[in-house]
């Protein structure tokens, strides 16, 4: 089998190690750190995916492969600076949960799915500032910015997100999803979000189709 | 102990055991300064770097033991109060609901403020609601003072005690200034205690500062708090069941001991919530089964230490009134009741707690009085036993006209005011409905005329204004 399957093969499993030293593997053999990204991670995310979808493999097999590809990802970053261009995804996902709050597993799953859903998801973890989220929006130049909060007063953090970003210039230049149980559209409205999600699958649905936009 | 047993003597024991070893060895994060200070000083091991605290089984003792056995939960009405003692079981609501199943239109929107009056009156009018535990958060309201507004408006539409969640320590400040608004003073308060709050852990293991801070203030008040525990089982908690029962007791244990050190002797309520995540969706279930079960392990666990215990209920994750809704909600009802629970939650909501629906409501009151005559069992005495009825109506004769017919049925039977019993040709007569829309009607009936008594002018003055202060200090934060 060629490195490339084993290494989606081995992703698909949910074995860490070894899709990241098969990775490494590549590397020495010479592949194109693009094409070992989208013939071999890419495209063993996208199997898990689609077996997730037909109900074949459980949350825990998508999260488990989602690490694999973590790990892999860390031998790859480095080589890849230069040809993120050539890197395939449907577009660069920020993510984080608002200062003041501090639950992350709806987050986690939601950047999982995104991932597998082939965005390139950046997670910057829980408690977030606004300024934390617009400097990363703007470094990473993100095309679309999620802002998670589970807790109705935190609600107000991604009021204060958007204000940020439309006082820096940056607003037009970033899409932003709210996400969270307690989010709702009238919520989104209000505070001028492109786009709401409480649950994860409506959040990759959407996500998608800002990105068609 | 309830009827019903799903976890032995020993089982309780290993439980405790376990939650004592995951206390002593991994320990539990705590975002509290002058908290950590307290433990320290009370003798349990902190990094105040990581704000971690191990805390050791002699120390979990001795707040098990100042932890007072029984209190009385108030309501403004004092023949709504409701003693707290083994063998009692009440019912409620509950908090945190955003969304309304619509009356009319059968759809889901947010609740309003009007909502949350209707909910708060519909929960007050019904028997078998036995004090109310928060309404819908009304959107039309600031998100960070929905708690002090959905209190105001329960405080005016309800005589019945209110449980409810704090969205945080300042808006456990403000409600308590307008209970205290309505009894008189924060002695009487204490006394006659017309609120109690609800708090929870950031599952596994970890209590924000903002947590924290309300066990704290509640404590000092000398209001009664539940401490909860809602790991979802397989993501915030073990995927096994015993795993995260010793998960949520060790998390309510160290809310123990953090509200014992702090301010000993304040009142208590055990309250483990288990949803799982479903693995398919990624979402979290309270209609499983397996939540029913834990429900039922919960109440033995909290009964094992002696203190209240909240459990939920009528739970379910339906997203209209139908057999999901009614199964899934009366199975982990029942069987938390069966084992012993002081409070059985849920009355009213739908779709895992997001929606409410007064329709639900309705039906749950009737539900409840099911229950509640259930957890009377079958009383035997001679009276009962009817030996004497039965020689005197012989064989062949029929005990409708006897005198012991007439003196007993009604205690022993009970009448639902909902649930349909009437044969098809007279049931057609009258409409044909089924029991949502039957409840409809009991609906209208309520919200047109159920009046609780009103607060008097000077106490609506007084909270109005300290909605206004409030509203200054949540505004320029």
């Amino acid at each position: 089998m060629d490195i490339l399957k084993q290494i989606s093969e081995t992703l698909i499993d949910g074995d860490r190690d070894k899709t990241a030293h098969l990775t490494r593997e590549a590397l020495t053999q010479g592949i194109d750190p693009a094409t070992v990204f989208n013939d071999g991670l890419s495209k063993g995310i996208g199997v898990v995916g689609e077996r997730f979808g037909k109900g074949e493999l459980f949350l825990f097999d998508l999260m488990r492969a989602a690490e694999a590809m973590k790990a892999a990802m860390h031998m790859l970053e480095p080589q890849l600076l230069g040809q993120k261009k050539q890197m395939i995804t449907l577009g660069r996902f920020l993510i984080g949960t608002v200062a003041g709050d501090i639950h992350d597993i709806g987050k986690n799953i939601v950047s999982v799915m995104l991932r597998v859903a082939g965005f390139e998801v950046t997670d910057l973890g829980v408690d977030v500032k606004p300024q934390t989220f617009v400097g990363n929006t703007r470094e990473a130049k993100a095309d679309i910015l999620g802002l998670s909060a589970l807790m109705t007063p935190t609600l107000l953090e991604q009021k204060k997100v958007i204000d940020a970003l439309v006082e820096t210039g940056l607003r037009d230049q970033v899409k932003v999803m709210i996400g969270g149980a307690v989010v709702t559209g009238t919520w989104a409205r209000e505070i001028g979000a492109d786009s709401y999600a409480a649950d994860a699958f409506t959040g990759v649905a959407n996500a998608r189709k800002l990105m068609a936009r | 102990m309830g009827m019903l047993r799903i976890l032995s003597k020993d089982d309780l024991q290993k439980i405790h055991n376990a939650s004592l070893q995951i206390l002593r060895d991994t320990g539990i994060v705590i975002h509290h300064g002058r908290s950590l200070d307290g433990l320290a000083e009370a003798g349990a091991s902190v990094d105040h770097q990581k704000h971690k605290v191990l805390i050791s089984p002699e120390l979990v003792d001795e707040c098990l033991r100042r932890t007072p056995k029984f209190h009385t939960l108030a309501g403004r009405d004092s023949r709504r109060d409701l003693k707290i003692e083994a063998g009692k079981t009440y019912t409620r609501s509950a908090s945190g609901s955003i969304y309304i199943i619509d009356s009319e239109t059968g759809s889901r929107r947010e609740a309003s403020s009007i909502d949350a009056r209707n909910f708060t009156r519909a929960q007050d009018a019904l028997e078998n609601i036995s004090f109310c535990g928060g309404s819908p958060y009304p959107f039309d309201t600031h998100p960070a003072m929905r708690d002090i507004y959905q209190i105001r408006i329960m405080l005016e539409n309800t005589e019945k005690h209110i449980r409810f969640q704090p969205l945080s320590a300042k808006g456990l400040d403000c409600v308590v200034e307008l209970a205290r608004a309505v009894v008189g003073t924060k002695d009487e308060l204490k006394k006659r205690p017309i609120v109690s709050c609800v708090t929870a852990p950031v599952s596994p293991l970890v209590y924000s500062r903002e947590q924290t801070e309300i066990i704290m203030r509640s404590g000092a008040l000398g209001l009664p708090v539940m401490l909860g525990s809602t790991p979802t089982v397989g993501a915030t908690g073990p995927v096994t069941l015993a795993g995260s029962l010793a998960l949520e007791n060790a998390e309510i244990l160290a809310g123990i001991v953090l509200a014992q050190v702090m301010n000993p002797r304040s009142p208590l309520s055990y309250g483990p919530r288990m949803p799982s995540m479903d693995m398919r969706t990624g979402l979290s279930a309270w209609g499983t089964i397996e939540f029913g079960l834990a429900a039922a392990a919960g109440a033995q666990l909290g009964q094992f230490y002696g203190i209240e215990t909240d459990l939920y209920g009528a739970t379910s994750d339906a997203k209209v009134l139908d057999e999901q809704a009614a199964i899934e909600r009366t199975f982990n009802a029942v069987l938390p009741a069966l084992a012993g629970a002081n409070v059985v939650n849920g009355a009213g909501v739908l779709e895992s707690i997001l929606t409410v629906s007064l329709e639900q409501l309705v039906i749950d009151s009737e539900m409840f009085g099911m229950l509640f005559r259930l957890l009377r069992g079958v009383v035997l005495d001679e009276e009962k036993l009817a030996l004497d009825v039965i020689n005197r109506v012989g064989p062949g004769g029929n005990f409708l006209t006897d005198t012991h017919t007439k003196q007993h049925y009604v205690m022993e039977h009970f009448l639902p005011q909902v649930f349909d019993r009437k044969p098809r040709e007279v049931w057609e007569q009258a409409g044909g409905r089924d029991v949502v829309a039957a409840s409809r009607e009991i609906v209208t009936k309520i919200t047109r005329e159920h009046e609780p008594t009103p607060l008097d002018k000077d106490v609506v003055k007084e909270m109005d204004y300290i909605l206004r202060d409030a509203k200054k200090h949540f505004t320029q934060n």
